[in-house]
């Protein structure tokens, strides 16, 4: 007998003794957001091994992040439903799962959200077949959701999730904890699997990550049903809005100052030292006040710079809830719009671009770009403010340029949801946005330009330069944890001892005839005189080429090269 | 009598089409700081490109004086009673203004019309052509003003520039710079017609060719093709041969952009012209 069945028969047990004694056969909405709630905490202790077993040993390959943001907004709005009741629950989770998506594996969860929320339409309470049902259409919901779905990732280990738990609803009239052990049973079982049915997850000698996210989301909702884990959830869960709310408005009725900008923003990160923070927001500026533990606080700041703040709080780690009101306007019960970069712009046709690091973002702004979105430490934006950069626009007509592949179908969720005629045109570097964004033609209209913009961004070659965060074997190379190891278009090519050199090696594989013009934006860790170094070597062993090189300030990669 | 057409040297015109279709051509000035020169009299334009290079001084052009245009028109006067005096935009420059106050100072007999190209270089010049061809064939003014007004409707003329150095320098860039990028290396792809505005961008030279030439072929019905250039023959070479194979009959003029446009495109512009043809023909 495996330990899994042996499992199965105790909780079988325990679901006869429940239907023995008083019976809890149902559930409530508010026993759907505890175990929701633990789920969370359960993902956020685990996302760092999570974000390690991503195939490519990439800094940014931050799926356990992504995935526990995504929960972490979904939890948020949860706590704002205005009743228990268990449908009213999902769809309120479904909204923060469908705003605060970041990356990939955050926008399949809030499609299973989704779909989970339709299952349980009109349900007060739920039991364990209610539970298998709305298992079931979550993974059917992300299925359709997904353009070209892959097996062996994240939608594999959900369908057998829903297969497994169905079978248990119908055939033993399943509890709820018995349905969700099979739940998890079947994640486990179908998480191993994934080398089996995707190559670059066998060569690389990992499993899913998005997969495996969903077993210990699944893992940790159990765990909470069997009372192992109660959700000792960051101060966004256990604190629920309106009282950080009542905190603040004391503080406005104070009226301590009257002129500045209300600043208010929610950092999540390691180590958080309020005292830091607070004396930090002091200097800054009034009425401050700074909440929570190490890894989640939540600030709140009357100053005349809230560029300041918010930069300090970038420098901290991820920020969500971010808000920035005119404290006079806010008076009147009027609040302006943020500023995500939003730059006068002539075009008939407005841009949003994804960046991250100053030089980038100011190249971008030289470009004549509408609004910018701040991706972050894991430069991964969530749909909500890739939506709040769209809606900044004061052009009907919006291209989005996600410039990363993990934020292009977070990059669809938010154009589908604008009020504004917006399209993405799907590039997926920093090279081939600043291509589409110059392919910009100031006298056609949004279609046209799409499909110029999708052109010009093939017209240009990617080499991005980082350091490997682990060792692996993928796309038939090697790499060692801590190699500087170089990406052609999003395949790994290189692996070297320095950046330097891999740069040199990737660059003398991915020239051709063609190429007149190398650009190297080098970033916010990388040395300036080794970039020079690098630029003298390319004149030198290219003397016909043209170099450039920029200021990127791009966190994690050394370098970007574009090729055109 | 046959009608006389005049111009000035922003048409862009060689020197065997002026003597073939006798145009004459009055000569902008060309200033480098105190220096003045009259263009492809004093200063060829092989020369103009040379010295723009060379100096630190941003060169400036302007109209001919007056008397340069009462001279011609006077002596005209002799051979002719009509002339079409076709010339380079008013926005871009003061040269209709100039050759409007000859007009009204000329003390013969003489017809002078003074046109409004709304355009400039080989725009203005195939303009000029159209109107001396008419001339020559024995048209009256009206049909001779009316020909130079019908390509010069007709035209849409796109520059390419290498650099936006000698632009800046000029201070001509304004609010086009705001759209065109100063942090990275942008070739400027710009439209005349009219004003100039800004078409669109590239990072290199080659990929500014091939845009501006996709521009250009954008129009479903071109009469006529012209392809400038300034410092790089071979590339005004090339983007002929590209003409050819896309619209094999279509006449194609190949001309040197002298220093109107020259003095803020700086050496390396590149620039092609197309006329449209008569709608409903």
């Amino acid at each position: 007998m495996t330990n899994a069945e042996s499992e199965g028969l105790a909780v079988d047990d325990s679901a006869r003794r429940e239907s023995a004694g008083p019976q809890v056969l149902t559930y409530s909405g508010d026993d759907l957001r505890g175990m929701f709630a633990a789920a969370t905490t359960w993902l956020e202790r685990n996302a760092e091994a999570i974000n390690s077993i991503n195939v490519f040993p990439v800094p940014d390959g931050d799926t356990g992040t992504n995935m526990y943001l995504t929960m972490q907004a979904t939890m948020d709005e949860a706590y704002q439903a205005s009743s228990d009741s268990a449908d009213i629950i999902a769809k309120a989770m479904a909204r923060g799962a469908l705003m605060g998506a970041r990356g990939n594996s955050g926008v399949i969860l809030s499609q299973m959200l989704r779909g989970f929320a339709d299952s349980l339409d009109g349900k007060d309470r739920f039991g364990g077949l209610d539970f298998a049902t709305a298992l079931e259409e979550a993974a059917s919901s992300a299925h359709r959701a997904v353009r070209n779905p892959v097996e062996g990732t994240i939608l594999t280990v959900m369908r057998e999730v829903g297969v497994a738990a169905r079978k248990r609803a119908q055939k033993l009239e399943g509890s709820l904890r018995s349905v969700l052990t099979s739940a998890v049973d079947a994640a486990k079982k179908a998480v191993a699997k994934t080398p089996t049915l995707l190559p670059v997850l066998r060569d690389a000698g990992v499993v899913d990550a998005g997969g495996q996210g969903l077993y210990i989301m699944l893992e940790g909702a159990l765990r909470y049903l069997r009372g192992d884990l109660a959700p000792l959830a960051p101060l966004a869960i256990q604190d629920p809005h309106h009282s950080w709310l009542n905190a603040t408005a004391t503080l406005h009725e104070g009226g301590e100052s009257e002129f500045g900008y209300c600043t208010e923003f929610l950092v999540v990160g390691e180590g958080l030292d309020a005292e830091v923070v607070l004396e930090r927001m002091v200097e800054l500026g009034e009425s401050v006040l700074v909440v929570g533990d190490e890894k989640t606080m939540r600030v709140h700041v009357h100053t005349s710079d809230p560029g300041a703040a918010i930069s300090y709080g970038t420098s901290l780690g991820e920020l969500t809830r971010l808000k920035v009101d005119n404290i006079q306007a806010q008076a009147e019960e009027f609040s302006h719009k943020v500023q995500v970069g939003y730059e006068p712009n002539l075009a008939p046709v407005g841009t949003v671009a994804v960046a991250s690091g100053r030089g980038l973002e100011d190249i971008f702004r030289s470009l004549g770009v509408t609004a910018i979105v701040h991706g972050g430490r894991t430069m991964n934006p969530s749909t909500q403010q890739v939506l709040t950069a769209i809606d900044s626009c004061p052009q009907d007509e919006v291209i989005v340029l996600p410039n990363n592949k993990n934020v292009v179908l977070t990059a669809e969720q938010a154009v589908q949801h604008s009020k504004k005629d917006a399209q993405v045109v799907p590039t997926q570097s920093i090279p081939q946005g600043i291509a589409a964004l110059l392919a910009l033609n100031l006298e056609k209209g949004l279609r046209e330009n799409a499909a110029i913009m999708a052109e010009a961004r093939h017209q240009v070659r990617t080499i991005e330069v980082t350091k490997a965060i682990r060792s692996v074997k993928v796309d038939g190379l090697s790499v060692r944890k801590g190699q500087a190891i170089a990406l052609l278009d999003g395949k790994l090519v290189i692996a070297d001892a320095s950046p330097y050199n891999a740069a040199l090696s990737c660059l003398g594989r991915a020239l051709t005839p063609q190429t007149s013009l190398v650009t190297i934006y080098y970033g916010t860790d990388t040395d300036r005189d080794e970039t020079l170094t690098l630029v003298t070597a390319i004149k030198k062993d290219y003397p016909s080429l043209d170099t450039e090189v920029v200021y990127g300030g791009q966190p994690h990669y050394n370098y970007i090269l574009s090729l055109e | 009598m046959t009608v006389r057409v005049v111009t000035d040297s922003t048409a862009d015109l060689s020197p065997q089409t002026v003597e073939e279709l006798q145009i004459t051509v009055v000569p902008q000035i060309v200033l480098f700081g105190q220096e003045s020169f009259r263009d492809g009299v004093d200063l060829t334009t092989e020369q103009f490109f040379e010295k723009l290079t060379k100096s630190s001084i941003a060169p400036s052009t302007s109209q001919a004086p007056v008397g340069a245009f009462l001279e011609v028109y006077e002596t005209l006067s002799a051979e002719t009673d009509a002339i079409a005096s076709i010339h380079l935009g008013a926005k871009f420059s003061g040269t209709v203004a100039a050759a409007t106050i000859a007009r009204d100072a000329l003390s013969t007999p003489c017809r002078v019309e003074v046109v409004d190209s709304a355009t400039s270089s080989l725009g203005l010049g195939l303009a000029v052509i159209a109107a001396a061809k008419a001339a020559k064939a024995g048209a009256p003014l009206e049909e001779v003003v009316a020909a130079a007004r019908s390509v010069a409707d007709r035209v849409h003329t796109f520059v390419l520039l290498d650099t936006l150095e000698y632009a800046r320098r000029g201070g001509r860039i304004s609010r086009l710079e705001a759209l065109l990028g100063n942090l990275l290396d942008i070739k400027p792809i710009l439209g005349i017609r009219g004003e100039i505005h800004a078409l669109g961008r590239a990072r290199t030279r080659a990929g500014g060719l091939k845009r501006m030439f996709e521009l250009a072929m954008a129009y479903p019905d071109i009469a006529e093709i012209g392809v400038m250039y300034t410092t790089t023959p071979a590339d005004a070479d090339m983007l002929a041969d590209w003409v050819r194979e896309r619209l094999p009959d279509v006449p194609i003029h190949i001309a040197r952009l002298g220093p109107a446009l020259g003095a803020h495109g700086g050496p390396g512009l590149m620039g092609m012209v197309i006329v449209e043809g008569v709608k409903g023909d």
